[in-house]
């Protein structure tokens, strides 16, 4: 029987991003697994960059790299700080910060999927997503999703957040419905949504829901739901 | 990307409503990633019962075909319409007698049963195993998103309208996130006095 030392688990697991007009949601599910065992129902997936940042990472992929990259993050956010006479660094430039960590490993890279979130100097909601090599657009997004469920949940996300394939119900089907800032419930419900139904037919997402809003107003929440264990 | 139910893509789905089904399928016919044809229904009527084949399009046709000619045998019979029901168990059974050199389809059957006025849908795997469902069947190279979609949009007791609305858009937005499924969209709301069946244009890429 040959043998060889594969450095990379698939941890499962999803995580979603959801970008308001002044607030950010990232949120992932708790499990933590390899294979068909579960290591752990409460390993959360979202980290906060710093004690009073606006900036807050998700990811997924192989836990120990996840991990490791949300560290490095958290780190480089506080030197930054230090070095720039207590000045935070910005959501665009941790965005940058994060693509060139990611391609540094680009012949041995982190394999995690990353989702970046943050306020931007106006208050106004940022959100980034990349894939493990760093690719990722300066532009950023309204929404996205990684991880185990992200086939369930994208084209969901599609349709209740970009209101793709709906039309103005008097226009006969010839004018598409505008697409405009969600707020804060209708997320957290679309949120929940999509992991209690990705929890349903996924066998690598479940246990516990971790919901990190960061917004202008309220600065940092953060919840658990609890999510079926089966 | 040989796996023979992948070649020419395809999606399915079936849900349940309140005296009411609806099932839907995508048009697309492709061969791996070139679009052959954007006129293939992959659902086909047998009185009462709806079948919904997805998979390797030969073995579609095909079935389709065998069904048509079964049903018809069934027909002259018992002078009168097949069930859903029944038809679950002509497919499971057709199905099974290829065990070990099956067609590569995914078939879903959605209905009312004509006497007692349930609604009735299933799905099945290339093997004749049958998956009875209360509330949606999803099959195809689409199936997780359509899971996904199903999952969170589905609700019970809906009317035929509101099952219409949910099941276009389960299906719109599954195939949109599916690079073998799309180019448009078949969706049949049967209720026990009616069928209506609607063309829906979809997205063109």
């Amino acid at each position: 029987m040959r043998h060889g030392w594969n450095p990379y688990t698939d941890n499962g697991g999803s995580i979603i991003g959801i970008a308001g007009d002044d607030f950010v949601i990232l949120a992932g599910d708790t499990r933590h697994t390899s294979g068909y065992n579960i290591n752990s129902r409460d390993e959360r997936k979202v980290y906060r960059l710093g004690e009073n940042s606006s900036l807050v990472l998700a990811t997924v992929g192989f836990g120990a790299d996840a991990k490791d990259l949300a560290q490095t993050m958290r780190r480089a956010v506080e030197d930054f700080k230090f070095q720039h006479n207590l000045k935070d660094m910005t959501v665009s430039a941790a965005a940058q910060f994060l693509c060139t960590v990611l391609y540094g490993n680009r012949f041995f890279p982190k394999y995690a999927y990353c989702i970046l979130g943050g306020l931007d100097k106006n208050g106004k909601a940022r959100l980034y997503s990349y894939d493990p090599v760093g690719s990722y657009s300066k532009e950023g997004e309204s929404r996205a999703a990684a991880g185990a469920a992200s086939s369930l949940i994208v084209p969901f996300l599609d349709n209740q957040v970009e209101f793709k394939n709906q039309y103005i119900p008097s226009s006969k089907g010839t004018q598409e419905r505008p697409v405009e800032h969600l707020d804060r419930d209708t997320v957290v419900r679309l949120v929940k949504d999509a992991f209690t139904g990705a929890t349903e037919r996924h066998i690598e997402v479940g246990d516990g829901l971790q919901i990190v809003t960061v917004s202008a107003q309220d600065g940092y929440q953060e919840e658990i739901m609890p999510l079926k264990r089966d | 990307m040989s796996n023979p139910f992948s070649i020419n893509g395809g999606a399915v789905v079936a849900m349940v409503g309140k005296d009411c089904v609806a099932i839907g399928c995508d048009l697309r016919l492709g061969m791996q990633a070139l679009t052959v044809s954007n006129n293939f229904p992959k659902i086909f009527s047998y009185g009462d019962a709806f079948l919904g084949l997805t998979g390797l399009a030969t073995d579609v046709t095909t079935m389709s075909e065998i069904f048509r000619y079964k049903v018809n045998m069934y027909r002259l019979r018992e002078e009168r319409d097949i069930e859903p029901q029944t038809m679950a168990n002509l497919v499971s059974s057709t199905l099974y007698e290829r065990r070990f050199g099956p067609y590569f389809v995914s078939p879903v059957i959605a209905g009312i049963n004509q006497r007692t006025g349930e609604p009735f849908i299933c799905g099945f795997d290339s093997i004749g195993c049958i998956d009875f469902a209360k509330d949606f069947i999803v099959s195809g190279t689409a199936s997780d998103q359509l899971f996904g979609t199903c999952e969170a949009l589905w609700e019970p007791d809906l009317e035929p309208e509101d099952l219409f609305e949910t099941c276009s858009q389960a299906l719109l937005n599954a195939v949109d996130r599916d690079a073998l499924s799309g180019w448009g969209a078949h969706v049949y709301v049967i209720t026990k006095d009616k069928i209506i069946k609607r063309l829906l244009k979809g997205r063109q890429d």
